[in-house]
C-alpha cells in the first residue's frame, strides 16, 4: 500500500489538489448567496503577513510618484489658487442666498435633522496594495478588525463611493472595488431619478443599465447610489455618464460611466461604519441600527460628494 | 526538505506582497505576476513533484485571498501551471533563459484564459458574461505576458539561490539531476 502511494503520489496529489480547489470554488460561489463570512485564522495570517510587505513596497514608491506629480502641479498652482479664491467667494455668496431662502421657508431645521441621519462614522485607511490578479479589481487597506472594520462596510473617498470591504483580518482588510466584474450597485440618475444597476466591467469605466422605457439619461448626468440595494447608503456619488449606447429596441439600455473616484490614484480611502440590511444578512449585524460603533478615533465625516438627498 | 518548502512558500508570499505593492505605482498590464513566476520556477527546479505541487497550491490559495477572484481559482491554476512545467521539463530542456522566458509568457496567457473561463463558469449572470471577451483578454495579457517572460529567468535564479541558501547546493534536486547525466 505504502509502495503504491509512493509510486503514484504525484497523480494522487494532483487529483487531490484539483478537487480541493474545485470544492473551494463551489463553496465560495455558494457563500456569495448564503454566507456569514468570518475569515478563518489561516486566511487572516496570510493577509496579515502580506499587507505589511505591500505597504513597504507601495509607500515609498507612491511617495516618489507624489513628489514628482506635486512638482509638476506646482507650476500651475498660483494661477489655480487665484481662480479658486474667486470661485469660493462666488459660491459663498450663492450659498448665503440659498440659506436665507431656506430659513425663510422654514426648511433649514428639517434638513439639519435629515443630515443627522446621513452622517456615518468613518475611518481613514491607506491603500497598501492592489489586486494581485490583472483581471480583478480589489485593494488591501491597512486597517482591520481591531479598528472596527468588518466585511460589508462601504469604502469611499471625498469624490464618491469606491467599493466594499469583503474580508477583514486583525490589522488589514480586503475591499472589492466598483470596477470589479462581480460588483453591482443600485444607482439612480441624480437629475431625473431614473433607476438602474451600475456594474463593474473590469476596465476603468462602469456601466449603468436602465430600463429604456422609463429612462431619462443624458450625457453628463451624475449617478448616485439609490440605497435600494441595502448595501450602500443612499446618495453617494458613483460616476458621470460619458456615453449612451443605443441598442435599437432593447428593453435594457446601457450608459458608460466615468467613475467619480480616480481608481488609478487610489491611495487614501474612508471606511464607513455602516452595514446595510443585505450586508447584515451576509456578514452578521454590527449594530441594531445598521451602523457599527467604530473605534473612538472614527470621525463623523460627510464625505458625500453629490449626496443630495432626494426630496 | 521541510526547510526548503517553508522558505519557498515564504518567498512566494513575499512575491505576492511585492506584486500588490508594485501594482499601486505601475500600469496594471505591466505589473508582473511574481506569484506565478515563483510557481514556474519551483516546477523547473524541483524534482520532487508532490511537495512542489502542494507548495504551488498553497501559494495559489494565498493569491486567492489577495484577489477578488473566486476562492480556489488561482489555486487550481497554480497546480496546473506547476504540473505543466514539470511535464515540459521532462520533455525538453527549459533551463536556458530564453526558452524558459518564452514558456513563462505562454503560461501567463493560458493562466489568464483559465481565470476568465473559471469566472464565466462559476459566476452566473452579467459578471460571467462580461468576463469572457477574447480580444479583451489578449489585449490586456500580451504586455503582461511579455513582462513575465522578461522576469522569469531572474525569479528562477532567486528561487534557486534561496533553495541553495536554505539546504546547501548539494541538496538541490536540480544538481542531483545534473550529476546523474552520463559524461562523455
Amino acid at each position: 500500500m505504502i509502495d503504491f502511494l509512493k509510486r503514484f503520489s504525484a497523480p494522487i496529489g494532483f487529483v487531490f489538489l484539483l478537487l480541493i480547489a474545485a470544492i473551494a470554488m463551489v463553496g465560495d460561489t455558494r457563500d456569495l448567496e448564503t454566507r456569514r463570512h468570518q475569515l478563518p485564522w489561516w486566511q487572516a495570517v496570510v493577509i496579515e503577513v502580506v499587507a505589511p510587505v505591500q505597504r513597504v513596497v507601495s509607500v515609498p514608491a507612491t511617495s516618489v510618484r507624489d513628489v514628482i506629480n506635486n512638482y509638476v502641479d506646482l507650476v500651475y498652482v498660483a494661477d489655480e489658487n487665484e481662480r479658486l479664491k474667486a470661485r469660493v467667494a462666488e459660491l459663498e455668496e450663492i450659498n448665503l442666498q440659498y440659506r436665507e431662502a431656506l430659513v425663510a421657508s422654514g426648511h433649514l431645521d428639517r434638513i439639519a435633522a435629515m443630515r443627522e441621519d446621513f452622517e456615518v462614522p468613518m475611518l481613514p485607511a491607506r491603500v497598501v496594495g492592489l489586486d494581485i490578479s490583472l483581471w480583478f479589481r480589489s485593494v488591501v487597506v491597512d486597517r482591520g478588525e481591531e479598528h472596527g472594520i468588518a466585511a460589508g462596510n462601504p469604502i469611499v473617498t471625498n469624490n464618491g463611493v469606491a467599493g466594499l470591504v469583503t474580508a477583514a483580518s486583525r490589522r488589514a482588510a480586503k475591499a472589492m472595488l466598483l470596477l470589479d466584474r462581480q460588483s453591482a450597485v443600485d444607482g439612480v440618475v441624480q437629475r431625473s431619478r431614473t433607476r438602474g444597476v451600475v456594474r463593474g466591467t473590469g476596465t476603468d469605466s462602469l456601466e449603468f443599465e436602465f430600463v429604456a422605457r422609463d429612462g431619462d439619461v443624458q450625457d453628463g448626468d451624475v449617478i448616485i447610489t439609490s440605497g435600494l440595494d441595502a448595501i450602500y447608503p443612499k446618495g453617494l456619488r458613483i460616476g458621470q455618464v460619458r456615453e449612451i449606447r443605443e441598442r435599437g429596441g432593447d428593453l435594457i439600455q446601457t450608459a458608460v460611466l466615468t467613475p467619480a473616484v480616480d481608481f488609478e490614484r487610489l491611495e487614501q480611502v474612508f471606511v464607513m461604519f455602516y452595514q446595510g440590511p443585505t450586508m447584515e444578512l451576509l456578514y452578521g449585524n454590527q449594530d441594531p441600527d445598521g451602523r457599527s460603533n467604530g473605534p473612538p478615533g472614527a470621525s463623523v465625516a460627510a464625505g458625500r460628494d453629490g449626496a443630495k438627498p432626494s426630496s | 526538505m521541510v526547510k526548503r518548502i517553508l522558505a519557498v512558500f515564504i518567498l512566494g508570499l513575499l512575491a505576492l506582497g511585492v506584486q500588490g505593492g508594485l501594482a499601486m505605482v505601475m500600469p496594471r498590464s505591466l505589473c508582473p505576476d511574481l506569484g506565478l513566476l515563483v510557481v514556474l520556477a519551483i516546477g523547473l527546479h524541483w524534482l520532487e513533484v508532490t511537495p512542489g505541487m502542494f507548495v504551488a497550491s498553497a501559494l495559489g490559495f494565498a493569491a486567492d485571498l489577495l484577489s477578488s477572484a473566486i476562492f480556489g481559482a488561482h489555486a487550481l491554476l497554480r497546480v496546473l501551471a506547476f504540473s505543466l512545467t514539470s511535464l515540459a521539463r521532462s520533455q525538453m530542456d527549459l533551463r536556458g533563459g530564453a526558452i524558459f522566458a518564452l514558456f513563462a509568457g505562454a503560461i501567463t496567457i493560458l493562466n489568464a484564459l483559465g481565470l476568465m473561463l473559471l469566472l464565466r463558469f462559476f459566476t452566473s449572470g452579467e459578471a460571467g458574461a462580461a468576463a469572457f471577451s477574447v480580444w479583451g483578454v489578449f489585449s490586456g495579457v500580451l504586455p503582461h505576458a511579455a513582462i513575465n517572460a522578461c522576469l522569469a529567468p531572474a525569479v528562477s535564479a532567486v528561487v534557486v539561490w534561496v533553495c541553495d541558501r536554505v539546504e546547501g547546493e548539494a541538496s538541490r534536486p536540480g544538481i542531483e539531476f545534473e550529476a546523474r547525466r552520463p559524461t562523455t
